[in-house]
């Protein structure tokens, strides 16, 4: 069978699904009255509130995810299925994103500032389900009774109307969700993991490793070994960061604050089998502005004359550290990282500065396509014998890294990352996934087509399989023509196929950034 | 994305260090009743800060009383006051440790607010926010701490 043709299909389907009736089998159900779960025929936001996005985007079906939800949460049972869904393929795929930019005739101004939205796809005997459900942080919970934004955000200026204790004020849990032992998380970076009910998305509340650790920053990107051990880290902005290493089974077993090179923003890390390695952009937060009202995002600051700092602690004892530096790059996402005889490879997504944050993403906010900073797969040896770094950079437009999870801290072969292929016109994101074979540097990809764009793909082992790779890449992405949201299972070694299986929403979700998917 | 700063020492160390009711000989004073609503639990206590003067704010306080903690609100009441501007700090002291509790960096991890529910921003509001005038012979106010 011809896997291509599962999407050729969809093209010849009208936009009108985007208004569509929502199907008996799927709800939507609004944060603030919960008896209120009739079927609505409009699913992007309530109706007072969907004027401005609506307006925005009548223009770019393309980017309708980019439009939010009013606040409502969301499930959906049975969902339609083409091709065969692997039985093997048992658990939940757990992926979120922001998911709210408007309120009370506000929208923010970018991408980084919605709520948490948090998106569970269950692959059961019984077939695929959706559910999506708001993280109920304190934020959203007072946002949502006042009908306004009361707090600052990321990258759009707020009036402050409540007050700003810590950073848990402004925490919107919305970057990445990942089990530890039985405890869900949602991810921020600036403030503390917030715990839900791994069966129902209930938000159980902001966790406190420690008291001394209550709203402590807790990156949305922590590692976590094929035997589970969980490292992660938070950024301060005086030059410290905060190490945390966490057991399989989600307890606490070390934290330590070490001095770390400053920079306003520190996405992600990587850790290989003795060491946690960071790259540190030159980005200073400019005072002045922050004091005059200017958003964190917008008061942050490129040195195009500084470096990008590479800090390499010794995992077992985090007081021994070194730093060597880089000319100045961006990374948002790390591969992975390995190493032998004293040198580790890192691999990560490298950009040239901050333009796709500070320019690319707020033009999407508004509805505009537009052309993507550069963001290609990079290569960073560092040899601590004698202190030498080298780089290779690759040439796919690309961004999202994910390696077998079997694989982290360890020697791999292949890298997986949605990837753009086409003109690099103005545009959405990506549009086709990619397996990259490191050692032969042979790649493997499978495009979706102009009227797709793909979010990050995870891959699944199977059942029993040692050998790397060995299962499936599952992810999400969106349908423009059909105005849907897909998840897609691939065989993680055979991309060029085709999708195995794919399950349709009768809806769409917003955009995601991160998930993990948790087998049964 | 959050700052160090003395905040919550500097609250804790002023609150502590409180009187516990004010008296004053001042003829024609006035009696200030300030209501704290909004609080999480029944455990603890809130501590209530009375200043006078901007310069003074967060560092030293004219008056302050200690009240156990109530989920349905409490009053705390400051008498002979005489007629000027006032305002108020506040928190909640929820395991009852004589101190606001703070994290591994120093950022406050206790409940607390101002007069004029005034917003801080990752940090305290300050005398202007939360200054408020008191004349006559009774004030009430009503302060949210959630």
């Amino acid at each position: 069978m011809d896997r291509r043709a599962f999407f050729k299909s969809a093209g010849a389907v009208s936009a009108v699904a985007a208004t569509a009736a929502i199907p008996l089998n799927c709800i939507a159900q609004t944060s603030k009255n919960a008896s209120n779960t009739a079927p609505r025929a409009e699913l992007a936001a309530t109706s007072a509130e969907a004027s401005k996005a609506k307006s925005l985007f009548s223009n770019n079906p393309q980017l309708t995810p980019m439009r939010g939800f009013g606040g409502q949460d969301v499930s959906c049972e049975n969902l339609a299925i083409e091709g065969k869904i692997p039985a093997e393929l048992r658990g939940v795929f757990y992926r979120n994103g922001p998911g709210l930019f408007e309120r009370n005739g506000q929208r923010y101004q970018h991408w980084f500032d919605g709520d948490g939205l948090v998106n569970a796809w269950r692959f059961t005997d019984n077939g695929v389900s959706h559910q999506a459900r708001f993280v109920r942080t304190e934020k959203f919970v007072a946002e949502s009774a006042a009908n306004d934004f009361l707090v600052p955000a990321f990258g759009s200026r707020i009036k402050v109307k409540r007050a700003v204790r810590n950073s848990d004020s402004v925490n919107t849990a919305n970057t990445n969700v990942v089990k530890v032992g039985d405890r869900l998380l949602a991810l921020w970076e600036g403030g503390s993991a917030y715990e839900l009910d791994p069966n129902t998305l209930e938000t159980r509340g902001a966790v406190a490793w420690k008291p001394e650790l209550k709203a402590m920053p807790f990156s949305a990107h922590p590692k976590v070994e094929a035997d589970g051990t969980f490292w992660n880290f938070g950024t301060l902005m005086m030059g410290k960061t905060v190490l945390y290493h966490i057991s399989a089974k989600g307890d606490l077993l070390r934290y330590h604050l070490v001095d770390a090179p400053p920079s306003a923003m520190v996405h992600d890390f990587a850790v290989s089998q003795k060491h946690i390695i960071f790259l540190l952009a030159p980005i200073a937060l400019d005072r002045d502005m922050l004091r005059v009202g200017g958003s964190f995002g917008e008061s942050m600051k490129w040195n195009a004359n500084g470096a990008t700092s590479v800090l390499v602690i010794d995992k077992n004892d985090f007081t021994k550290q070194r730093v060597l530096e880089l000319p100045p790059f961006m990374v948002f996402h790390f591969g992975n990282a390995w190493e032998e005889n004293n040198v580790i490879r890192v691999d990560f997504v490298r950009s040239d500065n901050l333009d796709i944050m500070s320019d690319y993403m707020p033009k999407i906010m508004r509805g505009e396509l537009a052309i993507s900073a550069d963001s290609f797969a990079t290569f960073l040896k560092i040899n601590l014998n004698n202190g030498k770094l080298s780089m290779e950079t690759r040439d796919e437009q690309l961004e999202f890294p994910r390696v077998d999870p079997r694989f982290v801290a360890m020697r791999n072969r292949h890298v997986f990352y949605p990837t753009f292929i086409g003109k690099n016109e103005k545009r959405w994101g990506f549009n086709a996934v990619m397996r990259l074979d490191v050692d032969s540097g042979k790649t493997d990809t499978y495009s979706f087509g102009e009227d797709f764009h793909v979010e990050e793909h995870v891959v699944v082992a199977k059942p029993g399989s040692i050998k790397e790779g060995d299962g499936w890449l599952v992810g999400v992405g969106f349908d423009a023509a059909r105005q849907q949201t897909f998840a897609t299972v691939f065989d993680a070694l055979d991309l060029k196929a085709g999708p195995i299986a794919i399950a349709r929403l009768p809806y769409w979700v917003p955009r995601c950034f991160h998930g993990n998917f948790h087998a049964a | 994305m959050i700052q160090s700063y003395k905040f919550a020492a500097t609250l804790a160390a002023v609150t502590t260090s409180l009187i516990v009711s004010s008296a004053s000989t001042f003829a024609s004073a006035s009696e200030l009743t300030v209501e704290v609503q909004g609080i999480a639990s029944d455990k603890g206590d809130v501590y209530v800060a009375l200043y006078d003067k901007a310069e003074k704010w967060m560092k030293a306080s004219l008056s302050g009383v200690k009240v156990a903690a109530k989920k349905s609100g409490v009053f705390v009441t400051f008498k002979d006051l005489p007629d000027g501007i006032y305002a108020i700090s506040l928190y909640h002291d929820e395991n009852s440790n004589g101190k606001m509790d703070s994290n591994v960096i120093g950022i406050p991890t206790e409940p607390y607010a101002f007069s004029n529910d005034a917003a801080g921003n990752f940090g305290p509001a300050s005398f202007e926010q939360a200054k408020f005038r008191v004349d006559g012979e009774k004030k009430n106010i009503v302060i949210n701490i959630k």
